[in-house]
């Protein structure tokens, strides 16, 4: 107990109760430490050598200052590059007889595991008469004809890391963009031609030797593969570009079945792209 | 506001010159206990072990009594203890020698306990706290030759500190510092780091959870 003086100004009346309280604690002795304690302490405070002392007054790791700047920079990264992450890719529909293959995986097209392993792409390639739907919702649809095999990236960043990307190696493969790609932009690349969309449904059809872009709504630039888009041809909507191997190019009216199967994805996917 | 872990002496606020040493208009030297000497605090500035002895002698139970309070365990109050003389001694050429060391003291001990409310260790020490321990009873004792009423005082002393440890940190500080330690609500204040007003409505609170806590028991 201290002897410093007990009167305060500032002291709120207390009931008598508390005030019983109050005198208890001010009638609380004066705790002495052992003898051995303060001979120890004493000779260390008088030589300024302090032996070894436990932990447990020193502060937690959480809030020392140095470690708490990065720990937090961290975590707010962390946080940033989760929330910046795009949707997941999702099997909406898988009709038809035969195999996906997915990273060298093989699934049959009913099979629960396919739309997990397909949630951030990969290489995709199918076989047989199925024809895969995929969507990550409000950004974009992505269908796969039979024969089809690409390699898929996941779907663009929210606010950074706002470019996707598909290499078609063989097959027909439909694209169409939803309200939240706004900004963002697809690349979609074939042995034989890059192609660049921003907001917009195409189809690359990809046969031997040559490439056919068939834009149906948007604006899309065609370049041969290798080259930069600036120099790439821009094809309008209604319109499709053929790109052979030996470099020979062609713009035509885009074909029926093609608008076609990209009215279909459009019904299947348009109610999870926001359009 | 002060940084915890640097216990340089607060600045003065006292009539210079004089050998007036407390910070402010109602914590001037406690009676019965004569203000430190400025020559002498000039010394433990200087580190001169014969005055860091003294220095010593001097604040040990006020720094260990204080720390026993808050943290209810005669070992972490060692600790506790330990660790404010640590900082003492390295922060000793900070020292204002025209000002009483003792309401400097008193912070650096709160601050102390708060780190060690903080630790792993304190909270498992919480599930088995030694307020029985016959140890710390024996430091308790009034040193009457009564052995009936010394019983019934170590009693009250359980119940009460008990009643304490069952505050929580922030309202046991306000209440320990107020009414154990003798500190007035602007001392309480400047060593909590919180508004005047602030210090007197946490002590209400404090004083109205322990009336509760000891009810019907004392």
């Amino acid at each position: 107990m201290s002897d410093r003086p007990r009167t305060d100004p500032d002291a709120a009346p207390a009931s008598a109760a508390e005030q019983a309280a109050r005198d208890a604690v001010r009638g609380l002795a004066p705790p002495r430490a052992e003898a051995t304690f303060r001979a120890r302490l004493r000779r260390e405070f008088t030589t300024g050598q302090f032996g070894p002392r436990r932990a447990v007054v020193s502060r937690p790791w959480w809030s020392r200052p140095q470690l708490l700047a990065p720990v937090a920079a961290a975590l707010v990264a962390m946080t940033a590059v989760s929330l910046n992450r795009g949707p997941d890719w999702q099997l909406i529909a898988a009709n038809g007889e035969g195999q996906v293959s997915v990273d060298g995986a093989v699934f049959s097209p009913r099979d629960a595991a396919l739309g997990e392993r397909l949630r951030r792409g990969g290489h995709v390639r199918v076989d047989g008469a199925i024809t895969l739907d995929l969507v990550a919702p409000g950004v974009a649809a992505v269908a796969l004809a039979p024969g089809a095999e690409l390699e898929l990236s996941s779907a663009p960043g929210r606010w950074w890391a706002r470019d996707m990307r598909a290499d078609v190696a063989n097959g027909d493969t439909y694209f169409t963009t939803g309200r939240a790609f706004h900004g963002a932009h697809l690349d979609v690349s074939t042995p034989e031609v890059s192609v660049r969309a921003v907001g917009t449904a195409f189809a690359v059809l990809r046969e031997n030797q040559s490439t056919c872009v068939c834009v149906m709504e948007g604006r899309v630039r065609v370049g041969e593969a290798g080259t930069a888009y600036a120099s790439a041809v821009e094809v309008p909507a209604g319109m499709r570009r053929i790109v052979h191997a030996d470099r020979t190019s062609e713009t035509q009216p885009i074909l029926d079945d093609s608008v076609h199967r990209l009215h279909r994805q459009r019904d299947v996917a348009g109610g999870l792209l926001g359009r | 506001m002060r940084d915890p872990d640097s216990p340089s002496h607060p600045p003065d606020s006292s009539v210079a010159g004089t050998e007036r040493l407390s910070p402010g208009p109602a914590t001037g030297p406690p009676p019965g206990r004569p203000a430190p000497d400025r020559a002498w605090l000039e010394r433990v500035r200087a580190r001169e072990p014969e005055a860091l002895g003294q220095f010593y002698d001097r604040y040990l139970d006020l720094v260990f009594g204080l720390a026993w309070r808050l943290l209810g365990d005669r070992t972490l109050a060692e600790d506790a203890a330990s660790e404010v003389f640590l900082k003492v001694h390295r922060a000793a050429d900070r020292l204002d020698s025209t000002r009483d060391p003792a309401p400097w003291l008193a912070t650096i001990t709160t601050n102390v306990c708060r780190d060690v409310w903080r630790s792993g260790q304190y909270r498992m020490s919480r599930r088995a706290a030694d307020v029985h321990d016959p140890a710390a009873a024996a430091t308790l004792s009034s040193g009457r030759n009564d052995p009936e009423a010394d019983t019934l005082a170590s009693e009250r002393e359980r119940l009460v500190q008990e009643a304490l440890m069952s505050l929580p940190e922030s309202l046991r500080a306000s209440i320990v510092l107020h009414d154990y330690q003798g500190l007035d609500h602007r001392e309480v204040a400047d060593v909590l780091h919180i508004a005047h007003d602030a210090a007197r409505k946490r002590y209400s609170r404090a004083l109205a959870a322990l009336e509760q806590l000891l009810r019907g028991r004392l």
